[in-house]
This record gives C-alpha cells, sequence and structure tokens, in this order.
C-alpha cells in the first residue's frame, strides 16, 4: 500500500509539474510583465509632465495597473503582447487601448474610492477593470452586443462583478446609474453628447481620446462647474514641444 | 523561334497593355475602398515593380526566350488574364490595418507578401511587352507606339468602368481583355487553334469554378462605414458608385446616428435624426432631417460655423463642398435668401435632390438653396457672382482625425490662391468663414492662418489684422476673415455669440491674450501667438521654426495636409514607443517608405542580371554602353513619370475633377507619346533624332509650364470638358518628343544583344516606378516646379548618355 500511495503522490507531482506549474509559472511571468508595464507607463507619465500636470499616477491608479490581469481580457493570439504598452486589435474592428493612456485617463478623471464613474465603450472591459480597480462604481455600456457579452463573461470570471454593464447606445447615458463623478468615453465623435453633460455632477469630470483605433492623438478632458460653466483641456499625450527652444509664448493667465 | 514573328503583334500588345494599366487603375480603385487610398497607393505602387523584375527575368533568361517566344509571349498574356482576379482575393484577404504596422513590424512580412501576390500580373504583362521587344528590337518603336496607345485606350475603358456599382466587375473586365490579348496573340503567331483552344478552355473552366459572391469586397474593420454599421440596427439605406468614389448613406432607427462638429458644451439641444454619409468607407458630414421645425434645428447655431450669422445678416451665401448639406442648412435656417451650394460629387447630390428630398426638407429642391454641382475651386474661378458670407467647411474628413493620412492629396480650395478666389468673390462688407479641426500639436488651425494671412497681404490689404477674428471650440476654429475691416459691432456679436456657447474668442485685432484661453485651454493660446506673429515682424521665424511644416499651401505646392518636417522626423521616431505615433504624418511618411523600399528593390532588380549574367549585356562588346544604357533608361523612366505626374496634379486646378482630369490627360499624353513613338520609327540617324527629342521635350515642358501659369486661370474659367480637353491637348507636344525616346534607345541598343534590351526594358519599368513615387514626393516637398525642373535634367542627362550605336548604323 505504502507503495501505491507513493506511486500515486509521485503521478500526482508529476502531473502537477505537468500541467499545473507551467501555469503558475505563466501567472508569474504575466505578473512580472505587468509590474514591468507599470514601470513603462510611470516613466511615460513622467516624460509628459508637462503636458499632463502631473509627473506620477495616483498610487491606486499604479496598484490597479499592476494589478489588473490585461492578459485575461485580449484575444488569445494576443496573449504574448498583453503587457506591451500598445493597443491591441480585439475584433468587431475594436481595440484594447494603449496601458498609459488607460491609466492617465483613469488619474486625470480623478476615479477613486466612492466615486461613480461612467464608461461609454465597454470594449474589453479593461478599462472598467482599472475603473474598479481604483474603487469606483463602474456602469459600462457598450453598443457591439457581442462585445458586450464578452466582456461580462471576463469581468464576471475575473471577479469584477461589481461593474455594471449594459448593451446599447451611450449617447443618451444611463441615468438610473448616475449621476456621475466622472464619465470616461473610449471613443471620441463630433460632439459631446449633452445627456451625459446632463448626466455629469457638478465638478465632475468628463475624459475623450481623440483620435483613431490604433492612435490617440490628444485627449479632451472636459470639467464641469455648473451647468453653463464648462471648460475643456487639451492633454497631449507624448513628451513633444512644436517650437524649437527659445520661442515658446509665456504662459497664459486665465481670467 | 522567331520565325514565329514575323507579324509583329501590334493589337495583343495594345490590349494587354490596356489591360494591365485598367488593372491598376482598379485595384486602386478598389483597395481605396476596402482599405486606405494611401495605403492602396503604397501596395499598387509597389506591385508595379512587377514591371521592372519582368526585365530582370528576360535578361537573365537570355537567349531562351527568344527560343521559347513563341509559346512565352501568349502564355505571358494568358498568365495575366489567369492571376488578375486570384491575385486581387488574395491581397485582399491579407490586408491589415497600416496603423497595425506601427505597432506590430513583424506585419510588414505579410505587407511584402502583398506586394509580391500583386506583382504576378504586372510581372506577366510586362514580360509579353518585354518579350516581343527582345525578338524584334529593330520595331521596338512600332511596339511601344501599339503599348502606349493601348495603355490610353484601357486607361479610358478603366474610367468608364468606375461608374459600374461593382467594382469587382472592372477587375474581371480587364481579366478578359487579358484572355482577349492571348486569344488574339495566338493568331498574331500563327497558333490560332491551339490558342482559341487553350484560351475558350480556360474561360469555361474559370466561369464554373467561380463560386457566387467571388468578387464581393472585404473592408476593413477599422473603416468608419463598417463601424457605422455594426450600429444595433444599422443598415445601408443607399449606395452609389462613381468615379469619385462609392457613396453610402446610413441609417439605424435604433441609435440614431448623431453629427454636429464642435458643438457647444453648454448647447442642451441635441440634433435631430440624421442620416450618416460615407464616401469610399469614409465618413463625411451627413444628411439632417429637417421636418419644418425649426426648433429642431437649433443645434446649427451652437455649432462654431454659426458665428458669421452673428456678426452680420448675411443674405446671399456660398456654401463649398456641401456634402450631406448641413452649412447650407445652417444658412437657410439663418435666413439667407439665396444660398449657392457647391458639390462635386453628382452622386452626393443625386440622393440629396431625390430619395433624401423630403428627409431634408427639400433642402437641394428649391429657394433659396441653388445646389451646384462643380468643384468648388474651378467654381470660384470662372463665377461672377457675389456673396455676403463664403463658408468654408474644415478640410479632411469628419472630425480631422485621419487628417495626417492625406497628406498626398492636392487640395487648389486650400491655398494662398483658392482664398484669394474666394475673398474677390465677396460683397465689400462681405465675410469669409473659413473652419478647421484642432489638433495637438497645432498644425492645421496655424497653417490656415498663415495661409489666409498670406491671402490678405496678396490682396493688398493695408492693416490685415483689422479684418481677421477667429473663435474656438473644443474641436473646431473658426477664422472670419472680412473685406473690409471688421466693424466693433461684428466683433461684440461674435464676442457674445462665443461667450454664451462656451467658445473661446482666439484673436481678433487688439483683445487681451489673457481671454484667448479661458473656456476651451491649450497649453498655450498658440493661435492668439501665432496669428499675432505671422501679422507681425517675427511670422516668418515662426513658419521656419516650428517642428511642422505650416508653410501656406501654393497653387504650386497645394498640399494643406502635409504637415511632416524632414527635421523633426528624428525626434518623432525617437518617441514612437512612447506615444509619439500620431506625430507621424502618416500619409507623408508612407510614400518615403515607399519610395525606400521601390528605391532598394529597383537596384536588387537592375544590378541582379549584371552580376549573374554580365557577360550577355554587353561587357565584351562595349564598356560603357551598359552604363549608358542604364542612364538613359533612367533618366526617361523617371523623367516620363515624374512630367505626367506633375501634369496630372497641376491640371486638377484647370479641369475642376481629379477623375476628369486623369480621364482625359492620362489617355490624350499616352496616345501623343504614341505617336511620337511611331514618328521615332522612320529612317533616321538614331542619335540626332534623339537629341531632337530630347530638346524637344525640354522645350515644350517648359512652354507648358509657362503657359500654365500665366494662362490657368482663363482655361479654368472654361466649362469642365473644354477646360480639360484643352488641358490635355496642352501636353500633346511634350508628350510626342517624350514618347520617341525610348524606342530609339531600345533600337540602338538592341543592336548590343537580346540580353541588353530585356535589361533596358528592366530599367524603364524599375525608373517609371520609382519615378511616380519621388515626383509625388518631390511635388509635396518642394512644389511642381521644383519636380519639373527635375525631370526635364534627368532628360538632359539621358539625352546625352544616349547609347550610341556602333559606327555607321543607324536605328531603323
Amino acid at each position: 500500500m505504502v507503495r501505491a500511495d507513493s506511486s500515486h503522490a509521485l503521478a500526482m507531482a508529476a502531473l502537477m509539474l505537468l500541467f499545473v506549474a507551467p501555469a503558475v509559472a505563466a501567472d508569474d511571468e504575466y505578473a512580472t510583465a505587468r509590474l514591468r508595464l507599470a514601470d513603462t507607463v510611470a516613466r511615460d507619465v513622467r516624460d509628459t509632465a508637462d503636458h499632463l500636470g502631473t509627473a506620477a499616477l495616483a498610487p491606486r491608479v499604479l496598484a490597479a495597473l499592476q494589478t489588473v490581469a490585461r492578459h485575461e481580457l485580449v484575444p488569445r493570439g494576443e496573449r504574448r503582447h498583453a503587457y506591451e504598452n500598445r493597443p491591441l486589435p480585439i475584433g468587431f474592428g475594436q481595440t484594447i487601448s494603449q496601458p498609459y493612456i488607460v491609466a492617465i485617463m483613469t488619474d486625470l478623471v480623478d476615479a477613486g474610492p466612492g466615486s461613480r464613474v461612467l464608461e461609454i465603450g465597454t470594449g474589453s472591459g479593461y478599462q472598467a477593470a482599472m475603473l474598479a480597480e481604483v474603487g469606483a462604481s463602474v456602469c459600462s455600456m457598450e453598443i457591439i452586443p457581442e462585445l458586450a457579452a464578452r466582456a461580462r463573461v471576463d469581468l464576471d470570471r475575473l471577479g469584477y462583478d461589481a461593474v455594471r454593464t449594459r448593451t446599447g447606445d451611450g449617447y443618451h447615458g444611463w441615468p438610473e446609474c448616475g449621476p456621475f463623478d466622472a464619465i470616461v468615453v473610449t471613443a471620441g465623435a463630433t460632439h459631446v453628447p449633452p445627456p451625459l453633460i446632463e448626466q455629469l455632477v457638478d465638478g465632475g469630470r468628463m475624459i475623450i481620446p481623440v483620435g483613431s483605433r490604433f492612435l490617440t492623438q490628444q485627449l479632451l478632458l472636459v470639467e464641469k462647474k455648473s451647468a453653463t460653466d464648462i471648460t475643456t483641456r487639451h492633454v497631449l499625450p507624448v513628451r513633444f514641444v512644436p517650437l524649437t527652444g527659445g520661442h515658446e509664448a509665456p504662459p497664459a493667465t486665465d481670467r | 523561334m522567331t520565325s514565329d514573328w514575323r507579324r509583329l503583334p501590334l493589337v495583343s500588345i495594345a490590349l494587354i497593355s490596356g489591360a494591365a494599366l485598367g488593372y491598376q487603375i482598379l485595384l486602386l480603385r478598389v483597395f481605396s475602398i476596402i482599405q486606405w487610398h494611401h495605403l492602396a497607393y503604397m501596395i499598387i505602387g509597389l506591385a508595379l515593380l512587377g514591371y521592372g523584375a519582368s526585365g530582370t527575368a528576360l535578361a537573365l533568361a537570355g537567349q531562351r526566350v527568344r527560343q521559347f517566344s513563341g509559346w512565352l509571349y501568349p502564355a505571358s498574356l494568358l498568365g495575366f488574364a489567369l492571376s488578375c482576379i486570384p491575385a486581387f482575393l488574395g491581397a485582399q484577404s491579407l490586408a491589415f490595418s497600416p496603423e497595425e504596422l506601427l505597432w506590430e513590424p513583424l506585419l510588414g512580412f505579410r505587407l511584402a507578401l502583398i506586394y509580391v501576390i500583386l506583382a504576378v500580373p504586372f510581372f506577366l504583362a510586362a514580360t509579353a511587352v518585354g518579350t516581343a521587344l527582345m525578338c524584334r528590337p529593330q520595331y521596338a518603336a512600332r511596339l511601344y507606339a501599339a503599348d502606349l496607345a493601348g495603355a490610353g485606350l484601357g486607361g479610358l475603358i478603366a474610367f468608364a468602368t468606375l461608374y459600374v456599382p461593382d467594382p469587382g466587375l472592372g477587375l474581371l473586365l480587364m481579366a478578359a481583355l487579358g484572355l482577349l490579348a492571348a486569344l488574339i496573340a495566338s493568331v498574331e503567331l500563327r497558333r490560332a487553334r491551339v490558342g482559341i483552344l487553350i484560351v475558350s478552355g480556360t474561360a469555361v473552366v474559370a466561369a464554373l469554378l467561380a463560386p457566387p459572391g467571388l468578387l464581393s469586397l472585404q473592408a476593413s474593420p477599422y473603416k468608419d462605414l463598417e463601424e457605422a454599421l455594426r450600429v444595433a440596427g444599422a443598415r445601408i439605406e443607399a449606395q452609389r458608385t462613381g468615379p469619385r468614389g462609392q457613396v453610402t448613406v446610413v441609417g439605424s432607427p435604433l441609435a440614431p446616428l448623431r453629427e454636429a462638429p464642435g458643438m457647444s458644451l453648454i448647447a442642451g439641444v441635441e440634433p435631430p435624426d440624421q442620416r450618416a454619409l460615407f464616401i469610399d468607407g469614409n465618413a463625411v458630414p451627413g444628411i439632417t432631417r429637417d421636418n419644418g421645425n425649426p426648433e429642431a434645428l437649433t443645434f446649427l447655431d451652437r455649432l462654431p460655423t454659426a458665428v458669421p450669422y452673428h456678426m452680420q445678416r448675411p443674405l446671399r451665401v456660398l456654401v463649398t463642398r456641401t456634402g450631406g448639406g448641413l452649412l447650407a442648412l445652417q444658412a437657410r435656417n439663418a435666413g439667407a435668401t439665396r444660398v449657392v451650394a457647391l458639390e462635386s460629387d453628382p452622386n452626393v447630390h443625386a440622393l440629396l435632390a431625390g430619395p433624401y428630398a423630403d428627409f431634408s426638407g427639400a433642402l437641394f429642391n428649391g429657394p433659396p438653396v441653388h445646389p451646384v454641382l462643380a468643384d468648388s475651386r474651378a467654381w470660384l474661378e470662372r463665377s461672377s457672382d457675389s456673396f455676403d458670407l463664403i463658408q468654408i467647411g474644415a478640410p479632411g474628413g469628419l472630425t480631422g482625425a485621419g487628417a495626417g493620412l492625406q497628406a498626398m492629396h492636392e487640395d487648389f480650395l486650400f491655398t494662398a490662391q483658392g482664398m484669394d478666389a474666394a475673398f474677390e468673390r465677396l460683397n465689400p462688407d462681405g465675410l469669409l468663414a473659413v473652419s478647421s479641426w484642432i489638433r495637438l500639436p497645432p498644425r492645421d488651425s496655424l497653417r490656415l492662418a498663415a495661409t489666409l494671412v498670406t491671402m490678405l497681404t496678396r490682396q493688398g490689404v493695408a492693416d490685415p489684422g483689422a479684418h481677421l477674428a477667429v473663435i474656438r471650440s473644443w474641436q473646431m476654429a473658426t477664422f472670419v476673415v472680412g473685406r473690409s475691416p471688421l466693424t466693433p459691432e461684428a466683433l461684440a456679436g461674435m464676442t457674445r455669440f462665443a461667450t454664451d456657447r462656451g467658445f473661446d474668442v482666439a484673436w481678433f485685432q487688439g483683445m487681451s491674450r489673457a481671454d484667448a484661453n479661458y473656456y476651451n485651454q491649450m497649453p498655450t493660446p498658440y493661435l492668439f501667438d501665432g496669428i499675432e506673429r505671422l501679422l507681425g515682424d517675427t511670422g516668418s521665424d515662426l513658419i521656419d521654426d516650428y517642428k511642422f511644416d505650416i508653410r501656406p499651401p501654393t497653387d504650386d505646392r497645394p498640399f494643406f495636409h502635409n504637415f511632416m518636417r524632414w527635421r523633426t522626423l528624428k525626434e518623432v521616431t525617437g518617441l514612437l514607443g512612447s506615444g509619439g505615433m500620431p506625430l507621424l504624418e502618416a500619409g507623408f511618411v508612407l510614400l518615403i517608405a515607399t519610395l525606400a523600399q521601390a528605391l532598394a528593390l529597383a537596384a536588387v532588380l537592375i544590378l541582379l542580371p549584371l552580376a549573374l549574367a554580365g557577360q550577355r549585356l554587353g561587357r565584351r562588346q562595349c564598356g560603357n554602353v551598359r552604363g549608358r544604357t542604364f542612364l538613359y533608361f533612367t533618366g526617361i523612366g523617371l523623367g516620363f513619370m515624374i512630367i505626367e505626374l506633375v501634369a496630372l496634379h497641376r491640371l486638377v486646378l484647370i479641369v475642376g475633377n481629379p477623375v476628369l482630369t486623369s480621364a482625359i490627360v492620362l489617355p490624350v499624353f499616352l496616345f501623343a507619346a504614341g505617336l511620337g513613338s511611331l514618328y521615332a520609327s522612320r529612317p533616321a540617324p538614331a542619335m540626332r533624332a534623339a537629341r531632337v527629342a530630347g530638346v524637344g521635350t525640354v522645350v515644350s515642358a517648359l512652354l507648358w509650364h509657362l503657359l500654365l501659369k500665366a494662362g490657368a486661370p482663363a482655361l479654368a474659367a472654361l466649362a469642365g470638358p473644354v477646360a480639360a480637353l484643352a488641358a490635355g491637348l496642352s501636353l500633346a507636344p511634350m508628350a510626342f518628343f517624350m514618347g520617341q525616346l525610348f524606342p530609339l534607345g531600345l533600337t540602338a541598343v538592341g543592336e548590343r544583344g537580346p540580353g541588353l534590351v530585356a535589361w533596358a526594358w528592366g530599367i524603364n519599368g524599375c525608373a517609371s516606378v520609382v519615378g511616380a513615387m519621388a515626383g509625388t514626393a518631390l511635388a509635396v516637398s518642394f512644389g511642381f516646379g521644383a519636380s519639373l525642373s527635375v525631370a526635364l535634367v534627368l532628360y538632359v542627362i539621358a539625352t546625352l548618355s544616349f547609347p550610341r550605336a556602333p559606327v555607321g548604323s543607324g536605328a531603323a
């Protein structure tokens, strides 16, 4: 019996080595890659401090970047690129955004514990997971039914079951879920839907990336002081000054 | 086997050349629909190196070509016919988003595979022509004349097929022309029975094997149209095809599509029901429902483009590039009594006046709107009408997000002279309103500011600053230029309009810098600073120092959308890994990348025969003949394409319509060159004939350039088809001389051996491909005048390098 037990244990150990150990090793690799990605993003934020208005991400955003399993949200064929700082195709002509852009969007809207955030365009669910990870209460809408269903499954699988999702047109927002402290729009349009402005609380922020699926040209940060006092700020997410040295005009004074 | 060639295969040469050019034009069209124009240009441009590759292959095959030419020639034609459709389908299945290439360089291999697949039909067509030239070099002039005339005819047929609703059918037609060429070739080479059997058998098998829907186009999932169609309930309501593109109207009852470019964030109103409009799958301003209730259109007054209506009461309004009619509707809603709406695409025009007449509130069906089917710049040049307001919408698509992709598109409206033409159509108190998208780092808006300041200076305005004012929303800047200095009342109206809507007054003379950057904050009030400098003494310093090219475009360099500067490229390249990719002007970068690849491949294709079959290429017979052959055929290949491109771009200004320009200019150019080639077949000393043709080319090109410079406005004032014909005929003398040089050179080279003929054919093919790209790059960077100068220098070099025939022989 002893002999039988030990051979059983040996077989179990072999099986562990064969199937479980590689999975653990892969998880470790992903965790390491995630930390490296967070370092890369932190460095890019430092480099673009002049444009972003901050030299560092909020610690909770950085922690979320180190936590959210991006490889679980991308198509299997793209997993090897999951922790590269780049957008990836997710099907249906959509992409999972570049982690750097997701991180600064999360940071710029000041999402954190207790804040209520609306996301227009769930996509892969990565941005929603980041928002949930920083402690926000998230309502996310997706117009493409297949993507919405897939994101729901993935978010549940990763334990983000508190993220509320809905399939439908984001133009009219989600009044029952609001009002919102922040709104994250994942694709720019020719105008900002008035219902979204209405569902933003006074003092709330909205962020909109401008550009194409693979290239974010700039970010538009909308700040609502009141229904009649809304300002925007254009943010260039790259270290670049268009004038050669010595000709930059003095900074503007707000009135 | 040269006994097969007692009869020259002129008809089949003409047919295959026509089919190949038609195939090229239609591929460009189809790939513009399923992909993007700039990528289509790159893919097809490189695939044309198949021409060069055929020369290399023939040179390497040497004597065997002559031995088997009786079969090789018709087999190549048949191969072209059989490869046309599979090559297109293969390339379509491999296509991907060009932006993805920036992130995933390994996709470059897939791109290379696309080039190779698409090069096959061109390789086979060129192999057929090259074989004929190798077997009968003494008749090069007549063969080349047939080649050029056939290409001209093919161009005409291809343009005609652009009207066919299914663009795939055009490709099929070109394959059929290839089959016909193979059939006729078998008759010409006395293999009629075998030929008829093979060709008809092939046609029957192909027809039986082709599955239904074989040629249905698979567009990239990243195109605007595909994205819109994924919206719940979205469906195509109407689709029309024409030479200007495929026009598609999309509606969705479940998730209505809405557009309101740059609308105020405190508008509190929504646009009514709209229909999205797409040209070749790219979004353009759509069609708005007008059900007669003015309140439903309140959003129009919340757009930045409404500002001139708050500065004056314009009654006579001109709207350029009307598209779905948003600006025309805005004018009608604001109380204009006469609105001339210019639109150059007849399909857009017809959709608005026809199926969407009810939806759009009969916008195009009666006063006050008068729709005019015309190109905006050409119409402004020939009109004598005058207006209280001229509205020019923002260039570069619906949001300007893809503006960088349009670097190679000429735009004669957004040039200093184009703005002159608009300004001169204003009443004494009239306003010109021009909009531009806001991008970071600022590019479009600063270039527009520079263009308008230049225009005011050209118009002799004493104080340009007094005529200019700008407002800025979160997405769009609208510039207002007064024919007279803007009045305090007008400026007060503008300020009220902007403040009520949360827009910034970005600039007017005398305003405070502190007020220019409040609602929509940029890192600095760059428009205020930029305009101040442009109007002051340091304007040229700003333009010189800026890291993007913001020089005002001119008619000689009408590329508003190209902002790339060579000296910035290094910095931008260094930032690619950290978010710098959008700084790249993708269109221009792709052009340069294509040119670099073409140069490298051309070098390989030209040098390969020298390395592997140097003896056959005349090393023994004459030391410098290869050098002269190389210089001569490179010079005329590059020069021919650069001049053809300059002519096509330049004449768009006169004809107004780029498609009509190509449809007329290309055949006239090719037919005239064909006549020149035929003329070269007369008995005359080749050297002297080449010198006369070279000098003739240079002199006639210079005269053409001067004539165009002086007479362009007069020509543009003519009616479209007359202007097009006059423009085409103006090229004929130049093309006549240019067409003589290739056969004269080839005949002289032919006396050295068939290997050298094939090599020269390959050089000419490679140089033509490189010339087309280099010509565009030169024009975008330095202007048409500079491109033409380079081409003429190349012709001089070529003429001086004429590959001399041995003493005592002449070209017959």
